[in-house]
């Protein structure tokens, strides 16, 4: 029998399997029929006839470190669930795709990030699937109820029109979705429940293009890709918007035409929300631009926790004369606790002229502060640590992009770069970077950064794409302009040629 | 391409994988038999499945492995004909040095708990909060306190499986060895205990080797020796003889 072979790897053999048996039992959706398993029950060999004759073979080959490295396939650092490739002359990946069983809890979620970025930068089709909502379980009784983080989605869209290739998010089925719907913690107009069948018509279509059969399935679930993840993020941060010219509520039908128009590549002007306004999403809500006041919090022992974020860190329990103190600390005049009320002082530092001179963040992401007042900024950082003079390089930004991350954990082999910052870097990187500023400062403030942080980074930074590593410094290195360690207090500037 | 050409594609490396795929594979083709568990990679440490009548009922919220108990690599259920649930505990290593005979109890306390340890709480103890039509796919909230935590209230039977990499046929192979270290095994070991060594065709076909220990249920083994593909270490170290 002659087929048209195409390889199937993945983070482990039982990935594989159940990916191939989704495409198996969902065949009937797309247009192609499985035929048979031509190979053995570990490792087999899936024949699907298209309904114009040509058959393919779906080879498992396992987890991808059961190969030699310089015949695996990869789309980048990062492994994700699936790669599928081609067999030609050459192997190429065509297609790829991770699978949640569950919502990651907090941080661990950034840590798969990468995958979805690293894809979509190859430009390689990929599908992020992940339940509509989940439960968090704790000595087997219920905690909370917990939604996908919007921020991927959001990201997702950015990488689309970025790189105009599909990169989507299926939402699967969960046990817990009434409930969690009765409490308002699952987006309650996306379509889940056809999820597999969507999804193995999608692959199937990636795959008949591979292969030079036309098809118009891919643009119909894109569509409907697009539309659940508009409705979802909309189900969480109202009357948004993501294209300059559109609000996403006005049709929805023609942001998801300018998203398939990136996609073909047949349009020209980039109309993704750019630095405009950014200080109007007080009022006028928009995605990447809905601003609040910067509040992340963090509990690790350090100068970071202890002098820096309580003079940037908003606190809306503050009281009147507190949170008179804090707006006149960033030179806002003209507030009087004695004249103002409490909402009376809020409206005022809103306020785009006095707003943007305390730290802002964006409301579904307060990892990252924007900064705008970078001479009270600088001021701030050199009060707390004992930096070299590059640090007044800060003073003469117009904007600076503010990111604090522990860095390092302790891990059970010891100090270890932390995954969920590397991935959260990356996502800052995509989401944030050039579109708030062209300047990234990052704080290290983990008390376990080694001593020789400033030369790994430089490394880091110095290492040619052909051998890139896989660490924090790397991303450290594509991304910021300025990190300090915390611990150490020293402050390196990268030489970004840019 | 010939579909011949394609199934030659094998990996250089056979990994645990390969070792818990093949023994997944062969409680899935058996009637009696239900896969509840998959330890990560290959499933989620969070999800236990158990069958039981027309439902399956799902578990969540189990816990991780560490210090006195350890997750299985994989759990498999059987009901008995009286109505006694049996859990086959498996663990899969790439080497038979890596069994240590307290293996069996350190995985039945993941289930069961461990009295001198208070953060060690069997994941038995954890109520189910779903349950799905065998043929279904949509999971109904349960409802009744007592179907929530019938795992709990019923007693279980253990019994253990100890599974590893034996290599490849092409390469020589002391199968007797093999076969005589797990039968060492199996007669110092008073619990329900079998020991497989797997062989893998050039293609990855897996082939088995086993022993039972004293204590393992008589039909349990019957039905295992009928079920599994055997080998034959006399035939196989003869054959490899006359190649050497």
């Amino acid at each position: 029998m002659e087929v048209t072979p195409l390889l199937v790897y993945g983070d482990n053999l039982e990935e594989c399997h159940k990916f191939c048996e989704l495409l198996i039992d969902n065949a009937g959706s797309s247009e192609f029929t499985f035929l048979s398993n031509e190979g053995t029950s570990t490792l087999p060999t899936y024949v699907f006839e298209h309904k114009n004759s040509l058959k393919i073979g779906l080879r498992i080959c396992g987890r991808y470190k059961d190969w030699e490295q310089n015949s695996r396939p990869s789309i980048g650092h990062e492994a994700p669930d699936i790669i599928v490739t081609k067999l030609n002359e050459k192997e190429q990946e065509i297609f790829s795709t991770e699978f949640n069983e569950a919502i990651s809890a907090g941080n661990n979620a950034w840590q798969r990030y990468p995958r979805v970025s690293q894809a979509a930068r190859k430009k390689i089709p990929f599908v992020y699937t992940v339940p509509i909502t989940d439960a968090e379980i704790y000595d087997g009784e219920l905690r909370s109820f917990r939604h996908p983080n919007i921020i991927f989605q959001i990201a997702q869209l950015i990488l689309m029109a970025e790189e105009s290739t599909p990169s989507l998010t299926f939402y699967t089925d969960s046990p817990w979705y009434n409930q969690a719907l009765n409490k308002g913690k699952a987006a309650s107009n996306v379509f889940f429940t056809d999820w597999p069948q969507k999804y193995s018509r999608f692959v199937f279509s990636i795959i008949s293009k591979s292969i030079g059969i036309k098809t118009h399935i891919s643009e119909e679930i894109i569509r409907y890709g697009l539309r659940n993840m508009l409705l979802s993020i909309n189900e969480f941060i109202s009357d948004f918007k993501i294209l300059e010219d559109h609000s996403f509520h006005e049709n929805i039908d023609d942001t998801i035409n300018v998203f398939i128009d990136y996609i073909n590549n047949n349009i020209e002007k980039n109309r993704l929300y750019d630095e405009i306004d950014f200080l109007n999403g007080f009022k006028k809500e928009t995605v990447i631009k809905k601003a609040c006041f910067y509040n992340k919090t963090s509990s690790t022992s350090s100068k970071f926790k202890d002098e820096i974020q309580p003079k940037i860190k908003y606190k809306k329990s503050r009281n009147k004369k507190e949170f008179e103190n804090f707006a006149r600390f960033w030179g806002i005049e003209g507030i009087d606790g004695d004249e103002m009320t409490k909402k009376e002082m809020l409206s005022f530092i809103k306020e785009p002229e006095n707003a943007q001179k305390i730290p802002l963040s964006y409301c579904k992401n307060n990892m990252v502060g924007f900064i705008y007042n970078t001479s009270k900024f600088t001021n701030i950082l050199k009060d707390a640590y004992a930096l070299n003079e590059e640090i007044d390089e800060l003073n003469d930004l117009e904007s600076l992009l503010f990111l604090p991350i522990a860095g390092y954990v302790q891990d059970t082999g010891g100090p270890a770069f932390s995954r969920p910052d590397k991935g959260l870097v990356r996502l800052i990187n995509d989401v944030f970077y050039e579109r708030i500023s062209d300047n990234a400062l990052v704080i290290l403030y983990s008390e376990l950064i080694p001593s020789d942080w400033k030369q790994k980074l430089s490394s880091a930074f110095n290492e040619t794409d052909e051998y890139p590593t896989n660490n924090l410094f790397r991303e450290l290195s594509l991304f910021s302009d300025y990190v300090i360690s915390d611990k150490h207090e020293e402050l390196m500037v990268i030489e970004n040629e840019d | 391409m010939k579909i011949e050409e394609l199934n030659e594609i094998v990996p250089t490396n056979i990994s645990e994988d390969y070792i818990i795929s093949a023994i997944r594979n062969l409680f899935i083709g058996m009637d009696d038999w239900f896969v509840s568990y998959c330890n990560p990679p290959s499933g989620s440490w969070k999800k236990i499945l158990l069958k039981k009548d027309d439902y399956i009922y799902r578990q969540v919220g189990a816990k991780r492995g560490v210090r006195n108990y350890k997750r299985p690599d994989i759990g498999v259920q059987c009901w008995g004909e009286e109505g006694r649930l049996t859990l086959l505990l498996i663990e899969a290593k790439l080497q038979r040095n890596d069994w240590d005979d307290q293996l069996p109890k350190k995985l039945q306390r993941y289930y069961e708990g461990f009295e001198n340890d208070y953060s060690s709480y069997g994941v038995r103890g954890n109520p189910f909060r779903f349950k799905r039509k065998l043929e279904e796919k949509e999971w109904e909230t349960i409802e009744s306190e007592e179907e929530r935590i019938w795992f709990q209230s019923i007693d279980v039977n253990y019994i253990f499986g100890f599974v590893y990499k034996i290599g490849l046929e092409t390469d020589y192979l002391d199968l007797s060895n093999h076969k005589e270290w797990m039968s060492d095994q199996a007669k110092k070991i008073d619990e329900p205990v079998f020991f497989m060594g797997l062989v893998f065709t050039e293609k990855l076909k897996p082939k088995f080797l086993f022993a039972f220990s004293e204590d393992f249920p008589e039909e349990k083994k019957s039905k295992f020796e009928d079920e599994f593909p055997t080998i034959d270490p006399s035939v196989y170290q003869s054959s490899f003889k006359d190649d050497f």
